[in-house]
């Protein structure tokens, strides 16, 4: 099975940068324990917010990513302050609305974001006079910070932080008679998740160059489960091994399109009854 | 400044439209306090009750009560089976809510895409059940699905009203609700009656379906927009209270109808997760609801 | 000097008084037990000390400062740490893990930290965890996960991992609760040996065995109030305290 060219970096690129997605989502929901079902959310004020930056008001790509990630982060703190404070399918349901409301806003605020129609002519990613145009370029602009996901998320958990989080995933109380603030601690991780998913968003829209609400929607938080779940949640390389089997899937079976998200659902169902642990799980045996 | 006439109109319309969440709701209720799960493939039985109506009806030439029937039929079989193979595992396994609604979010998607693949994605829709003119109520003019969707409604409320507190079995899956283990104990069979209410979630969803469809299309992805507001009708009324449900989703409809006329018809969904938003902040437990930990 | 003072500490819950103008002083160095018939109020007492709970009314001053108003994790960074009845172990971290999160209040460090990494910090905090757990009798065992631990260890890893804070007052609930007679030794014997390096207890417990062995002090609690105070053997012939215990108490 030899497959060459362009699709099998496109491929790998579109799961590079769902590892960065998938990577936030596992911070926060397999090392920290927490619910969310809107990061995609996060994803989308990233894509939009780079996307308009750089097409409207000329700025330089790198900044306006950055950018967004700052205004993410300061729209989980808000957020957070209020849906944090849910517990079980309440928090699961607040979560969701969140990431229906933004895809809402994408398909409603028509002046801003273009509507169904989204927004293109996206400027690649660059720095300085360097631009990532041509496939390998882009691709390994994305490669890289796939791996920074990674090693980022980490480095987190071994640390006094990632024990912080692992104790509020483990038993709340008994964190918080060790000392640990434990609101501080998921405020924080919710943070940390919705920069990486705003990144994730970001460079979705420099990659491909084109954006619209469908791309950052229920599909978005669906294919971020299965992934993070056939990885194995709460593994350092969960995302990573995860994302890629899933995200080489169309490569694996032609005529993917119709079926995708048939298929992805079905492993999603297969993967959380049989091996909820995911493949990280099943490696361990 | 529109005159009363046409607010008490929206008004109508609005909790015609809200019935139906309210069906949808009482759905979510029903299997929530049977298993304490939220099954989030509620929507995929509400747009099964639509889309196997018209396929049956449309492109098979059955009779459309008939048709009708058929498509109950299969939701309440996609009930019973994602009950027995995908909620009973991870129920026995002791999943966690959260891997429980991602469950059943999957099993929607699955269906919804089988959907796809079976019939296209063209929209449809199905005549009104009685083709007669409107009903002139004093200034009011109700469209007469929307009249057949209020008697059915109730019909069907007043109907699982009995079924609860009257008979054996409806009492039984009341104790569920309340402690299951204790129900366990006394013999009452949880996981038979895990199925039932997985069973009759299907069944008032495809009829809540099958209402719905005359008065606007149906197509295979309407399941997740349904589902979400038959959820927020159920927070808004009370998660436990499958009335109470109902009612929440007559307030829903009649304030997305206002919201509609106030603010223009796309802000009607956002308009429905932020009073969800609202509702969760202050008062998960819903205006009539009894909180279940 | 006492080092905890409790006075007339209420805790209402509608109409039923959970605890009722209960004060009493732990002096620091001590160890002290606080009894009572079930229901009496020992765990609701516990739990508006550590701050899970905010007293109705009443005061709680700890090394000469008020507690009332913090949260349970602002408690323990006054030096105050408790255990739980059923123990809580965190299941995904190995048991040595579950220690070197004890070490949260005397390390520093955040986010930014983490990434920078802090290899000296981290290798004191994992020398100071697997001395706890030589201490506290489970040397070895730290890459195991706690789901391969006994009852009686669990609670001896709970003990471990409040230990890993350095308290001033160590506040155990009912820590012989399901452990049989030799575990029930072993934990007394850790008790003792921590008592004799100067560190201070507050216990609830039941087993009688253990009170009379090891209490210096003993507050003895019925319907949520206080019915008796004083050493043991002073407690174990009050006659309030014999009626409260209806069946009696095989001393």
């Amino acid at each position: 099975m030899f497959i060459t060219g362009n699709y099998l970096l496109t491929a790998l690129g579109f799961a590079a940068i769902y590892v960065v997605f998938t990577c936030g989502l596992n911070l926060f929901m397999g090392h920290a324990g927490q619910v969310s079902f809107g990061q995609n959310a996060f994803a989308a004020i990233g894509g939009y917010g780079t996307a308009i930056l750089t097409t409207t008001l000329d700025w330089p790509p790198l900044v306006a990513l950055l950018a967004s990630a700052l205004l993410s982060a300061a729209v989980a703190a808000i957020v957070g302050l209020a849906t944090l404070r849910l517990r079980g399918h309440y928090l699961a349901m607040g979560t969701l609305a969140l990431g229906l409301i933004s895809y809402e806003a994408a398909v409603q605020w028509e002046s801003l974001t273009g509507g169904y129609m989204g927004i293109s002519g996206i400027p690649p990613l660059s720095i300085g006079p360097w631009a990532a145009e041509s496939d390998r370029q882009v691709f390994a602009v994305l490669a890289l910070a796939a791996l920074l996901a990674v090693w980022v998320t980490q480095r987190l958990r071994h640390s006094r932080f990632g024990r912080a989080m692992g104790a509020l995933a483990g038993n709340e109380d008994a964190a918080a008679a060790l000392g640990v603030d434990v609101a501080k601690v998921k405020r924080t991780t919710f943070i940390a998740a919705a920069i990486t998913a705003s990144i994730a968003g970001s460079l979705m829209a420099h990659a491909v160059g084109y954006i619209s609400p469908e791309v950052f929607g229920l599909h978005m938080t669906v294919l971020g489960f299965t992934m993070l779940y056939v990885g194995g949640i709460g593994t350092t390389f969960g995302p990573l091994v995860g994302a890629l089997v899933i995200g080489m899937l169309p490569e694996v079976i032609r005529g993917f399109r119709d079926v995708q998200d048939l298929v992805y659902g079905a492993v999603l169902i297969l993967i959380l009854i049989r091996a909820p642990g995911g493949l990280a799980g099943v490696l361990k045996r | 400044m529109p005159d009363f006439t046409l607010w008490l109109q929206f008004l109508v319309t609005g909790a015609g439209t809200g019935c139906v969440y309210g069906l949808i709701a009482i759905g979510f209720c029903v299997i929530y306090n049977a298993s304490g799960i939220v099954n989030f493939a509620q929507g995929a039985f509400v747009m099964l009750g639509g889309v196997v109506t018209y396929t049956l009806w449309h492109r098979l030439g059955w009779p459309l009560p008939l048709a009708a029937l058929g498509s109950i039929a299969v939701a309440i079989a996609l009930g019973i089976v994602t009950d027995r193979f995908v909620v009973r595992p991870l129920w026995h396994r002791r999943a966690t809510m959260f891997v429980m609604i991602l469950a059943t979010l999957a099993v929607q998607i699955v269906v919804e895409r089988l959907t796809l693949l079976g019939v296209g994605d063209g929209p449809m829709s199905l005549p009104p059940i009685l083709d007669r003119g409107p009903i002139h109520l004093g200034p009011v003019v109700l469209d007469t699905q929307i009249a057949i969707v209020f008697v059915v409604s109730l019909i069907l409320v007043g109907g699982l009203r009995v079924f609860f507190t009257r008979t054996a079995t409806g009492r039984a899956m009341r104790a569920c609700s309340i402690d299951r283990d204790a129900a366990a104990l006394l013999g009452i069979p949880v996981s038979r009656l895990m199925a039932l209410a997985f069973a009759l979630s299907g069944a008032i969803g495809a009829i809540a379906g099958i209402l719905v469809t005359p008065t606007q299309y149906t197509a295979y992805n309407l399941g997740v927009p349904f589902a979400i507001s038959g959820f927020i009708a159920a927070i808004l009324g009370g998660f436990g209270n499958p009335f109470g449900a109902f009612l929440g989703g007559i307030m829903l409809g009649v304030a997305q109808s206002l919201a509609t006329v106030a603010f223009g018809a796309g802000t009607r969904n956002v308009f429905s997760l932020a009073i969800l938003l609202i509702f969760l902040l202050l008062r998960p437990q819903g205006l009539l609801g009894t909180e279940k930990s | 000097m006492s080092l905890l003072q409790v006075e007339g500490l209420t805790r209402r819950f509608g109409g039923l008084v959970a605890v009722n103008n209960a004060s009493f002083g732990v002096a620091e160095g001590s160890i002290t037990a606080v009894i009572g018939p079930n229901g009496a109020g020992k765990t609701t007492l516990f739990n508006m000390i550590s701050g899970f709970m905010q007293p109705s009314e009443g005061k709680i001053m700890f090394a000469g400062e008020s507690l009332l108003g913090l949260a349970a994790h602002q408690v323990a960074a006054r030096g105050l740490v408790r255990t739980f009845q059923l123990v809580r172990p965190f299941p995904a971290m190995s048991i040595a893990e579950n220690v070197r999160v004890g070490a949260h209040l005397r390390s520093k460090g955040g986010v930014f930290a983490a990434l920078l990494g802090q290899p000296a910090q981290e290798r004191r905090i994992a020398e100071e965890a697997l001395a706890l757990l030589d201490r506290v009798g489970l040397a070895g065992l730290g890459d195991q996960p706690p789901a391969s631990l006994g009852y009686g260890q669990l609670r001896l890893l709970e003990i471990a991992r409040a230990l890993a804070t350095h308290p001033r007052l160590l506040l155990l609930d009912e820590p012989a609760a399901g452990l049989n007679h030799l575990e029930t030794d072993r934990l007394a014997a850790l008790i003792r040996a921590l008592h004799h390096e100067g560190m201070t207890v507050l216990l609830i417990e039941h087993d009688m065995r253990l009170v009379m062995d090891l209490a210096q002090h003993v507050v003895v609690l019925d319907f949520g109030r206080k019915i008796a105070e004083g050493t043991p053997a002073m407690v174990a012939n009050d006659q309030a305290v014999l009626d409260a215990y209806l069946g009696g108490v095989d001393a």
